[in-house]
């Protein structure tokens, strides 16, 4: 699970071209949206792009996705549960 | 009306580095391969998500020294053009490339497919609220642009006018569209931006003009300099120059009998705000 973590704030970054931001600034259990990471609607969409690309996952709940993108850690735990096998 | 107008700051980038009111030096590449914080000590977290195209109109508008928006003010006082031949045609391109790797394209290049969406950086950033324009006239864009600012503020609807000539095209756009070719008044990928405000506003600010704008009515444009393009008034203004013009001749799209409009740029690298 740490290795995905690892991913995915590596993912993050580069899908959205953070700058100045380093996988080790990026609270596992902090909010991604609002506060924490300050990323916005846009960004939201392309993550959801970036779960398609790299791990086949689509998200058709939207409810699910919601709580899938609250932090790394809830975002891990969804890319783990869904993605292909 | 006529309105006695001032360029007081001026910014650019472009293959011979970046420049301008507020900085000067030079970059190792594109600005696509250069993060914000070497180039300004002013934070910019949105940058690395810009288009390539705002990327470069971000840096000539920073390299003009504008002031940030403070506390979510609005300047309804200033207005914003855009001059740009290719526009986001290499955004465009890109979004269409990524269509075929995932069901949707790319959201965040969507939102730069168009050109315009550069002017709202500038907005963002810079808390500009006045009218905007952005125009496309081919090898004239940024001439036309130019203009246009001075026709937003002689006509009353702005004080002051940012101005940008901008174009960040790849290879085979810039093939297109024939930028970057010799003769032409600037590579393929450049900004150049320019603050153009009545003389009482800049005199009001204690800001010192750089050179003072005009235009005249249809003139023989074939005896002019056709090359002079946005970034040869940069060259003028910049400090340390050697050899510049004292003044540049821009001319506007002309008629079949070869005449049109010509504006003036006149350098006054001496001259203070107020004096």
């Amino acid at each position: 699970m740490d290795q995905l973590k690892e991913e995915l704030k590596k993912l993050i970054i580069e899908s959205l071209g953070l700058e100045d931001v380093e996988p080790g600034d990026i609270d596992e259990a902090g909010p991604l949206f609002g506060e924490g990471l300050g990323l916005d609607s846009i960004d939201a969409l392309e993550l959801v792009v970036m779960l398609e690309k790299h791990f086949g996952i689509r998200i058709k709940d939207i409810e699910a996705g919601r709580k899938a993108f609250s932090s790394v850690n809830t975002l891990a735990a969804f890319v783990s549960e869904n993605r292909e096998k | 009306m006529k309105t006695n107008l001032y360029i007081t700051s001026f910014g650019f980038i472009d293959s011979s580095g970046f420049g301008g009111t507020g900085s000067k030096g030079t970059v190792c590449g594109l600005p696509e391969r250069f993060r914000w914080r070497e180039f300004s000590e002013r934070p910019y977290e949105r940058f690395g998500r810009l288009d390539i195209l705002s990327k470069h109109v971000l840096v000539a508008c920073e390299s003009a020294d504008l002031p940030l928006a403070e506390d979510g003010g609005k300047n309804h006082g200033t207005g914003i053009v855009l001059g740009t031949q290719s526009g986001s045609l290499s955004v465009d391109a890109d979004y269409y490339r990524s269509t075929a790797e995932i069901s949707c394209g790319s959201p965040a290049l969507f939102s730069y497919t168009l050109p315009n969406i550069s002017i709202g950086e500038i907005a963002a950033r810079y808390g500009i609220a006045g009218p905007n324009s952005c125009i496309m006239a081919g090898s004239s864009s940024g001439t036309a642009a130019l203009r246009e600012g001075i026709r937003i503020i002689e006509g009353g609807e702005a004080e002051s006018c940012i101005v940008v000539a901008a174009d960040a095209a790849s290879t085979e756009n810039a093939e297109l569209f024939g930028l970057g070719r010799a003769g032409h008044a600037g590579a393929s990928c450049f900004a150049y931006a320019f603050v153009l405000e009545t003389s009482e506003r800049a005199d009001t600010a204690h800001r010192k003009p750089r050179a003072v704008v005009s235009w005249t009515g249809p003139a023989a444009v074939g005896e002019l300099d056709s090359l002079s393009g946005p970034g040869d008034i940069c060259r003028m203004l910049m400090d340390g120059e050697k050899e510049k013009p004292d003044s540049i001749m821009l001319p506007l799209a002309t008629s079949r009998s070869g005449r049109g409009d010509v504006i003036v740029i006149e350098s006054l690298p001496e001259r203070k705000a107020g004096s």
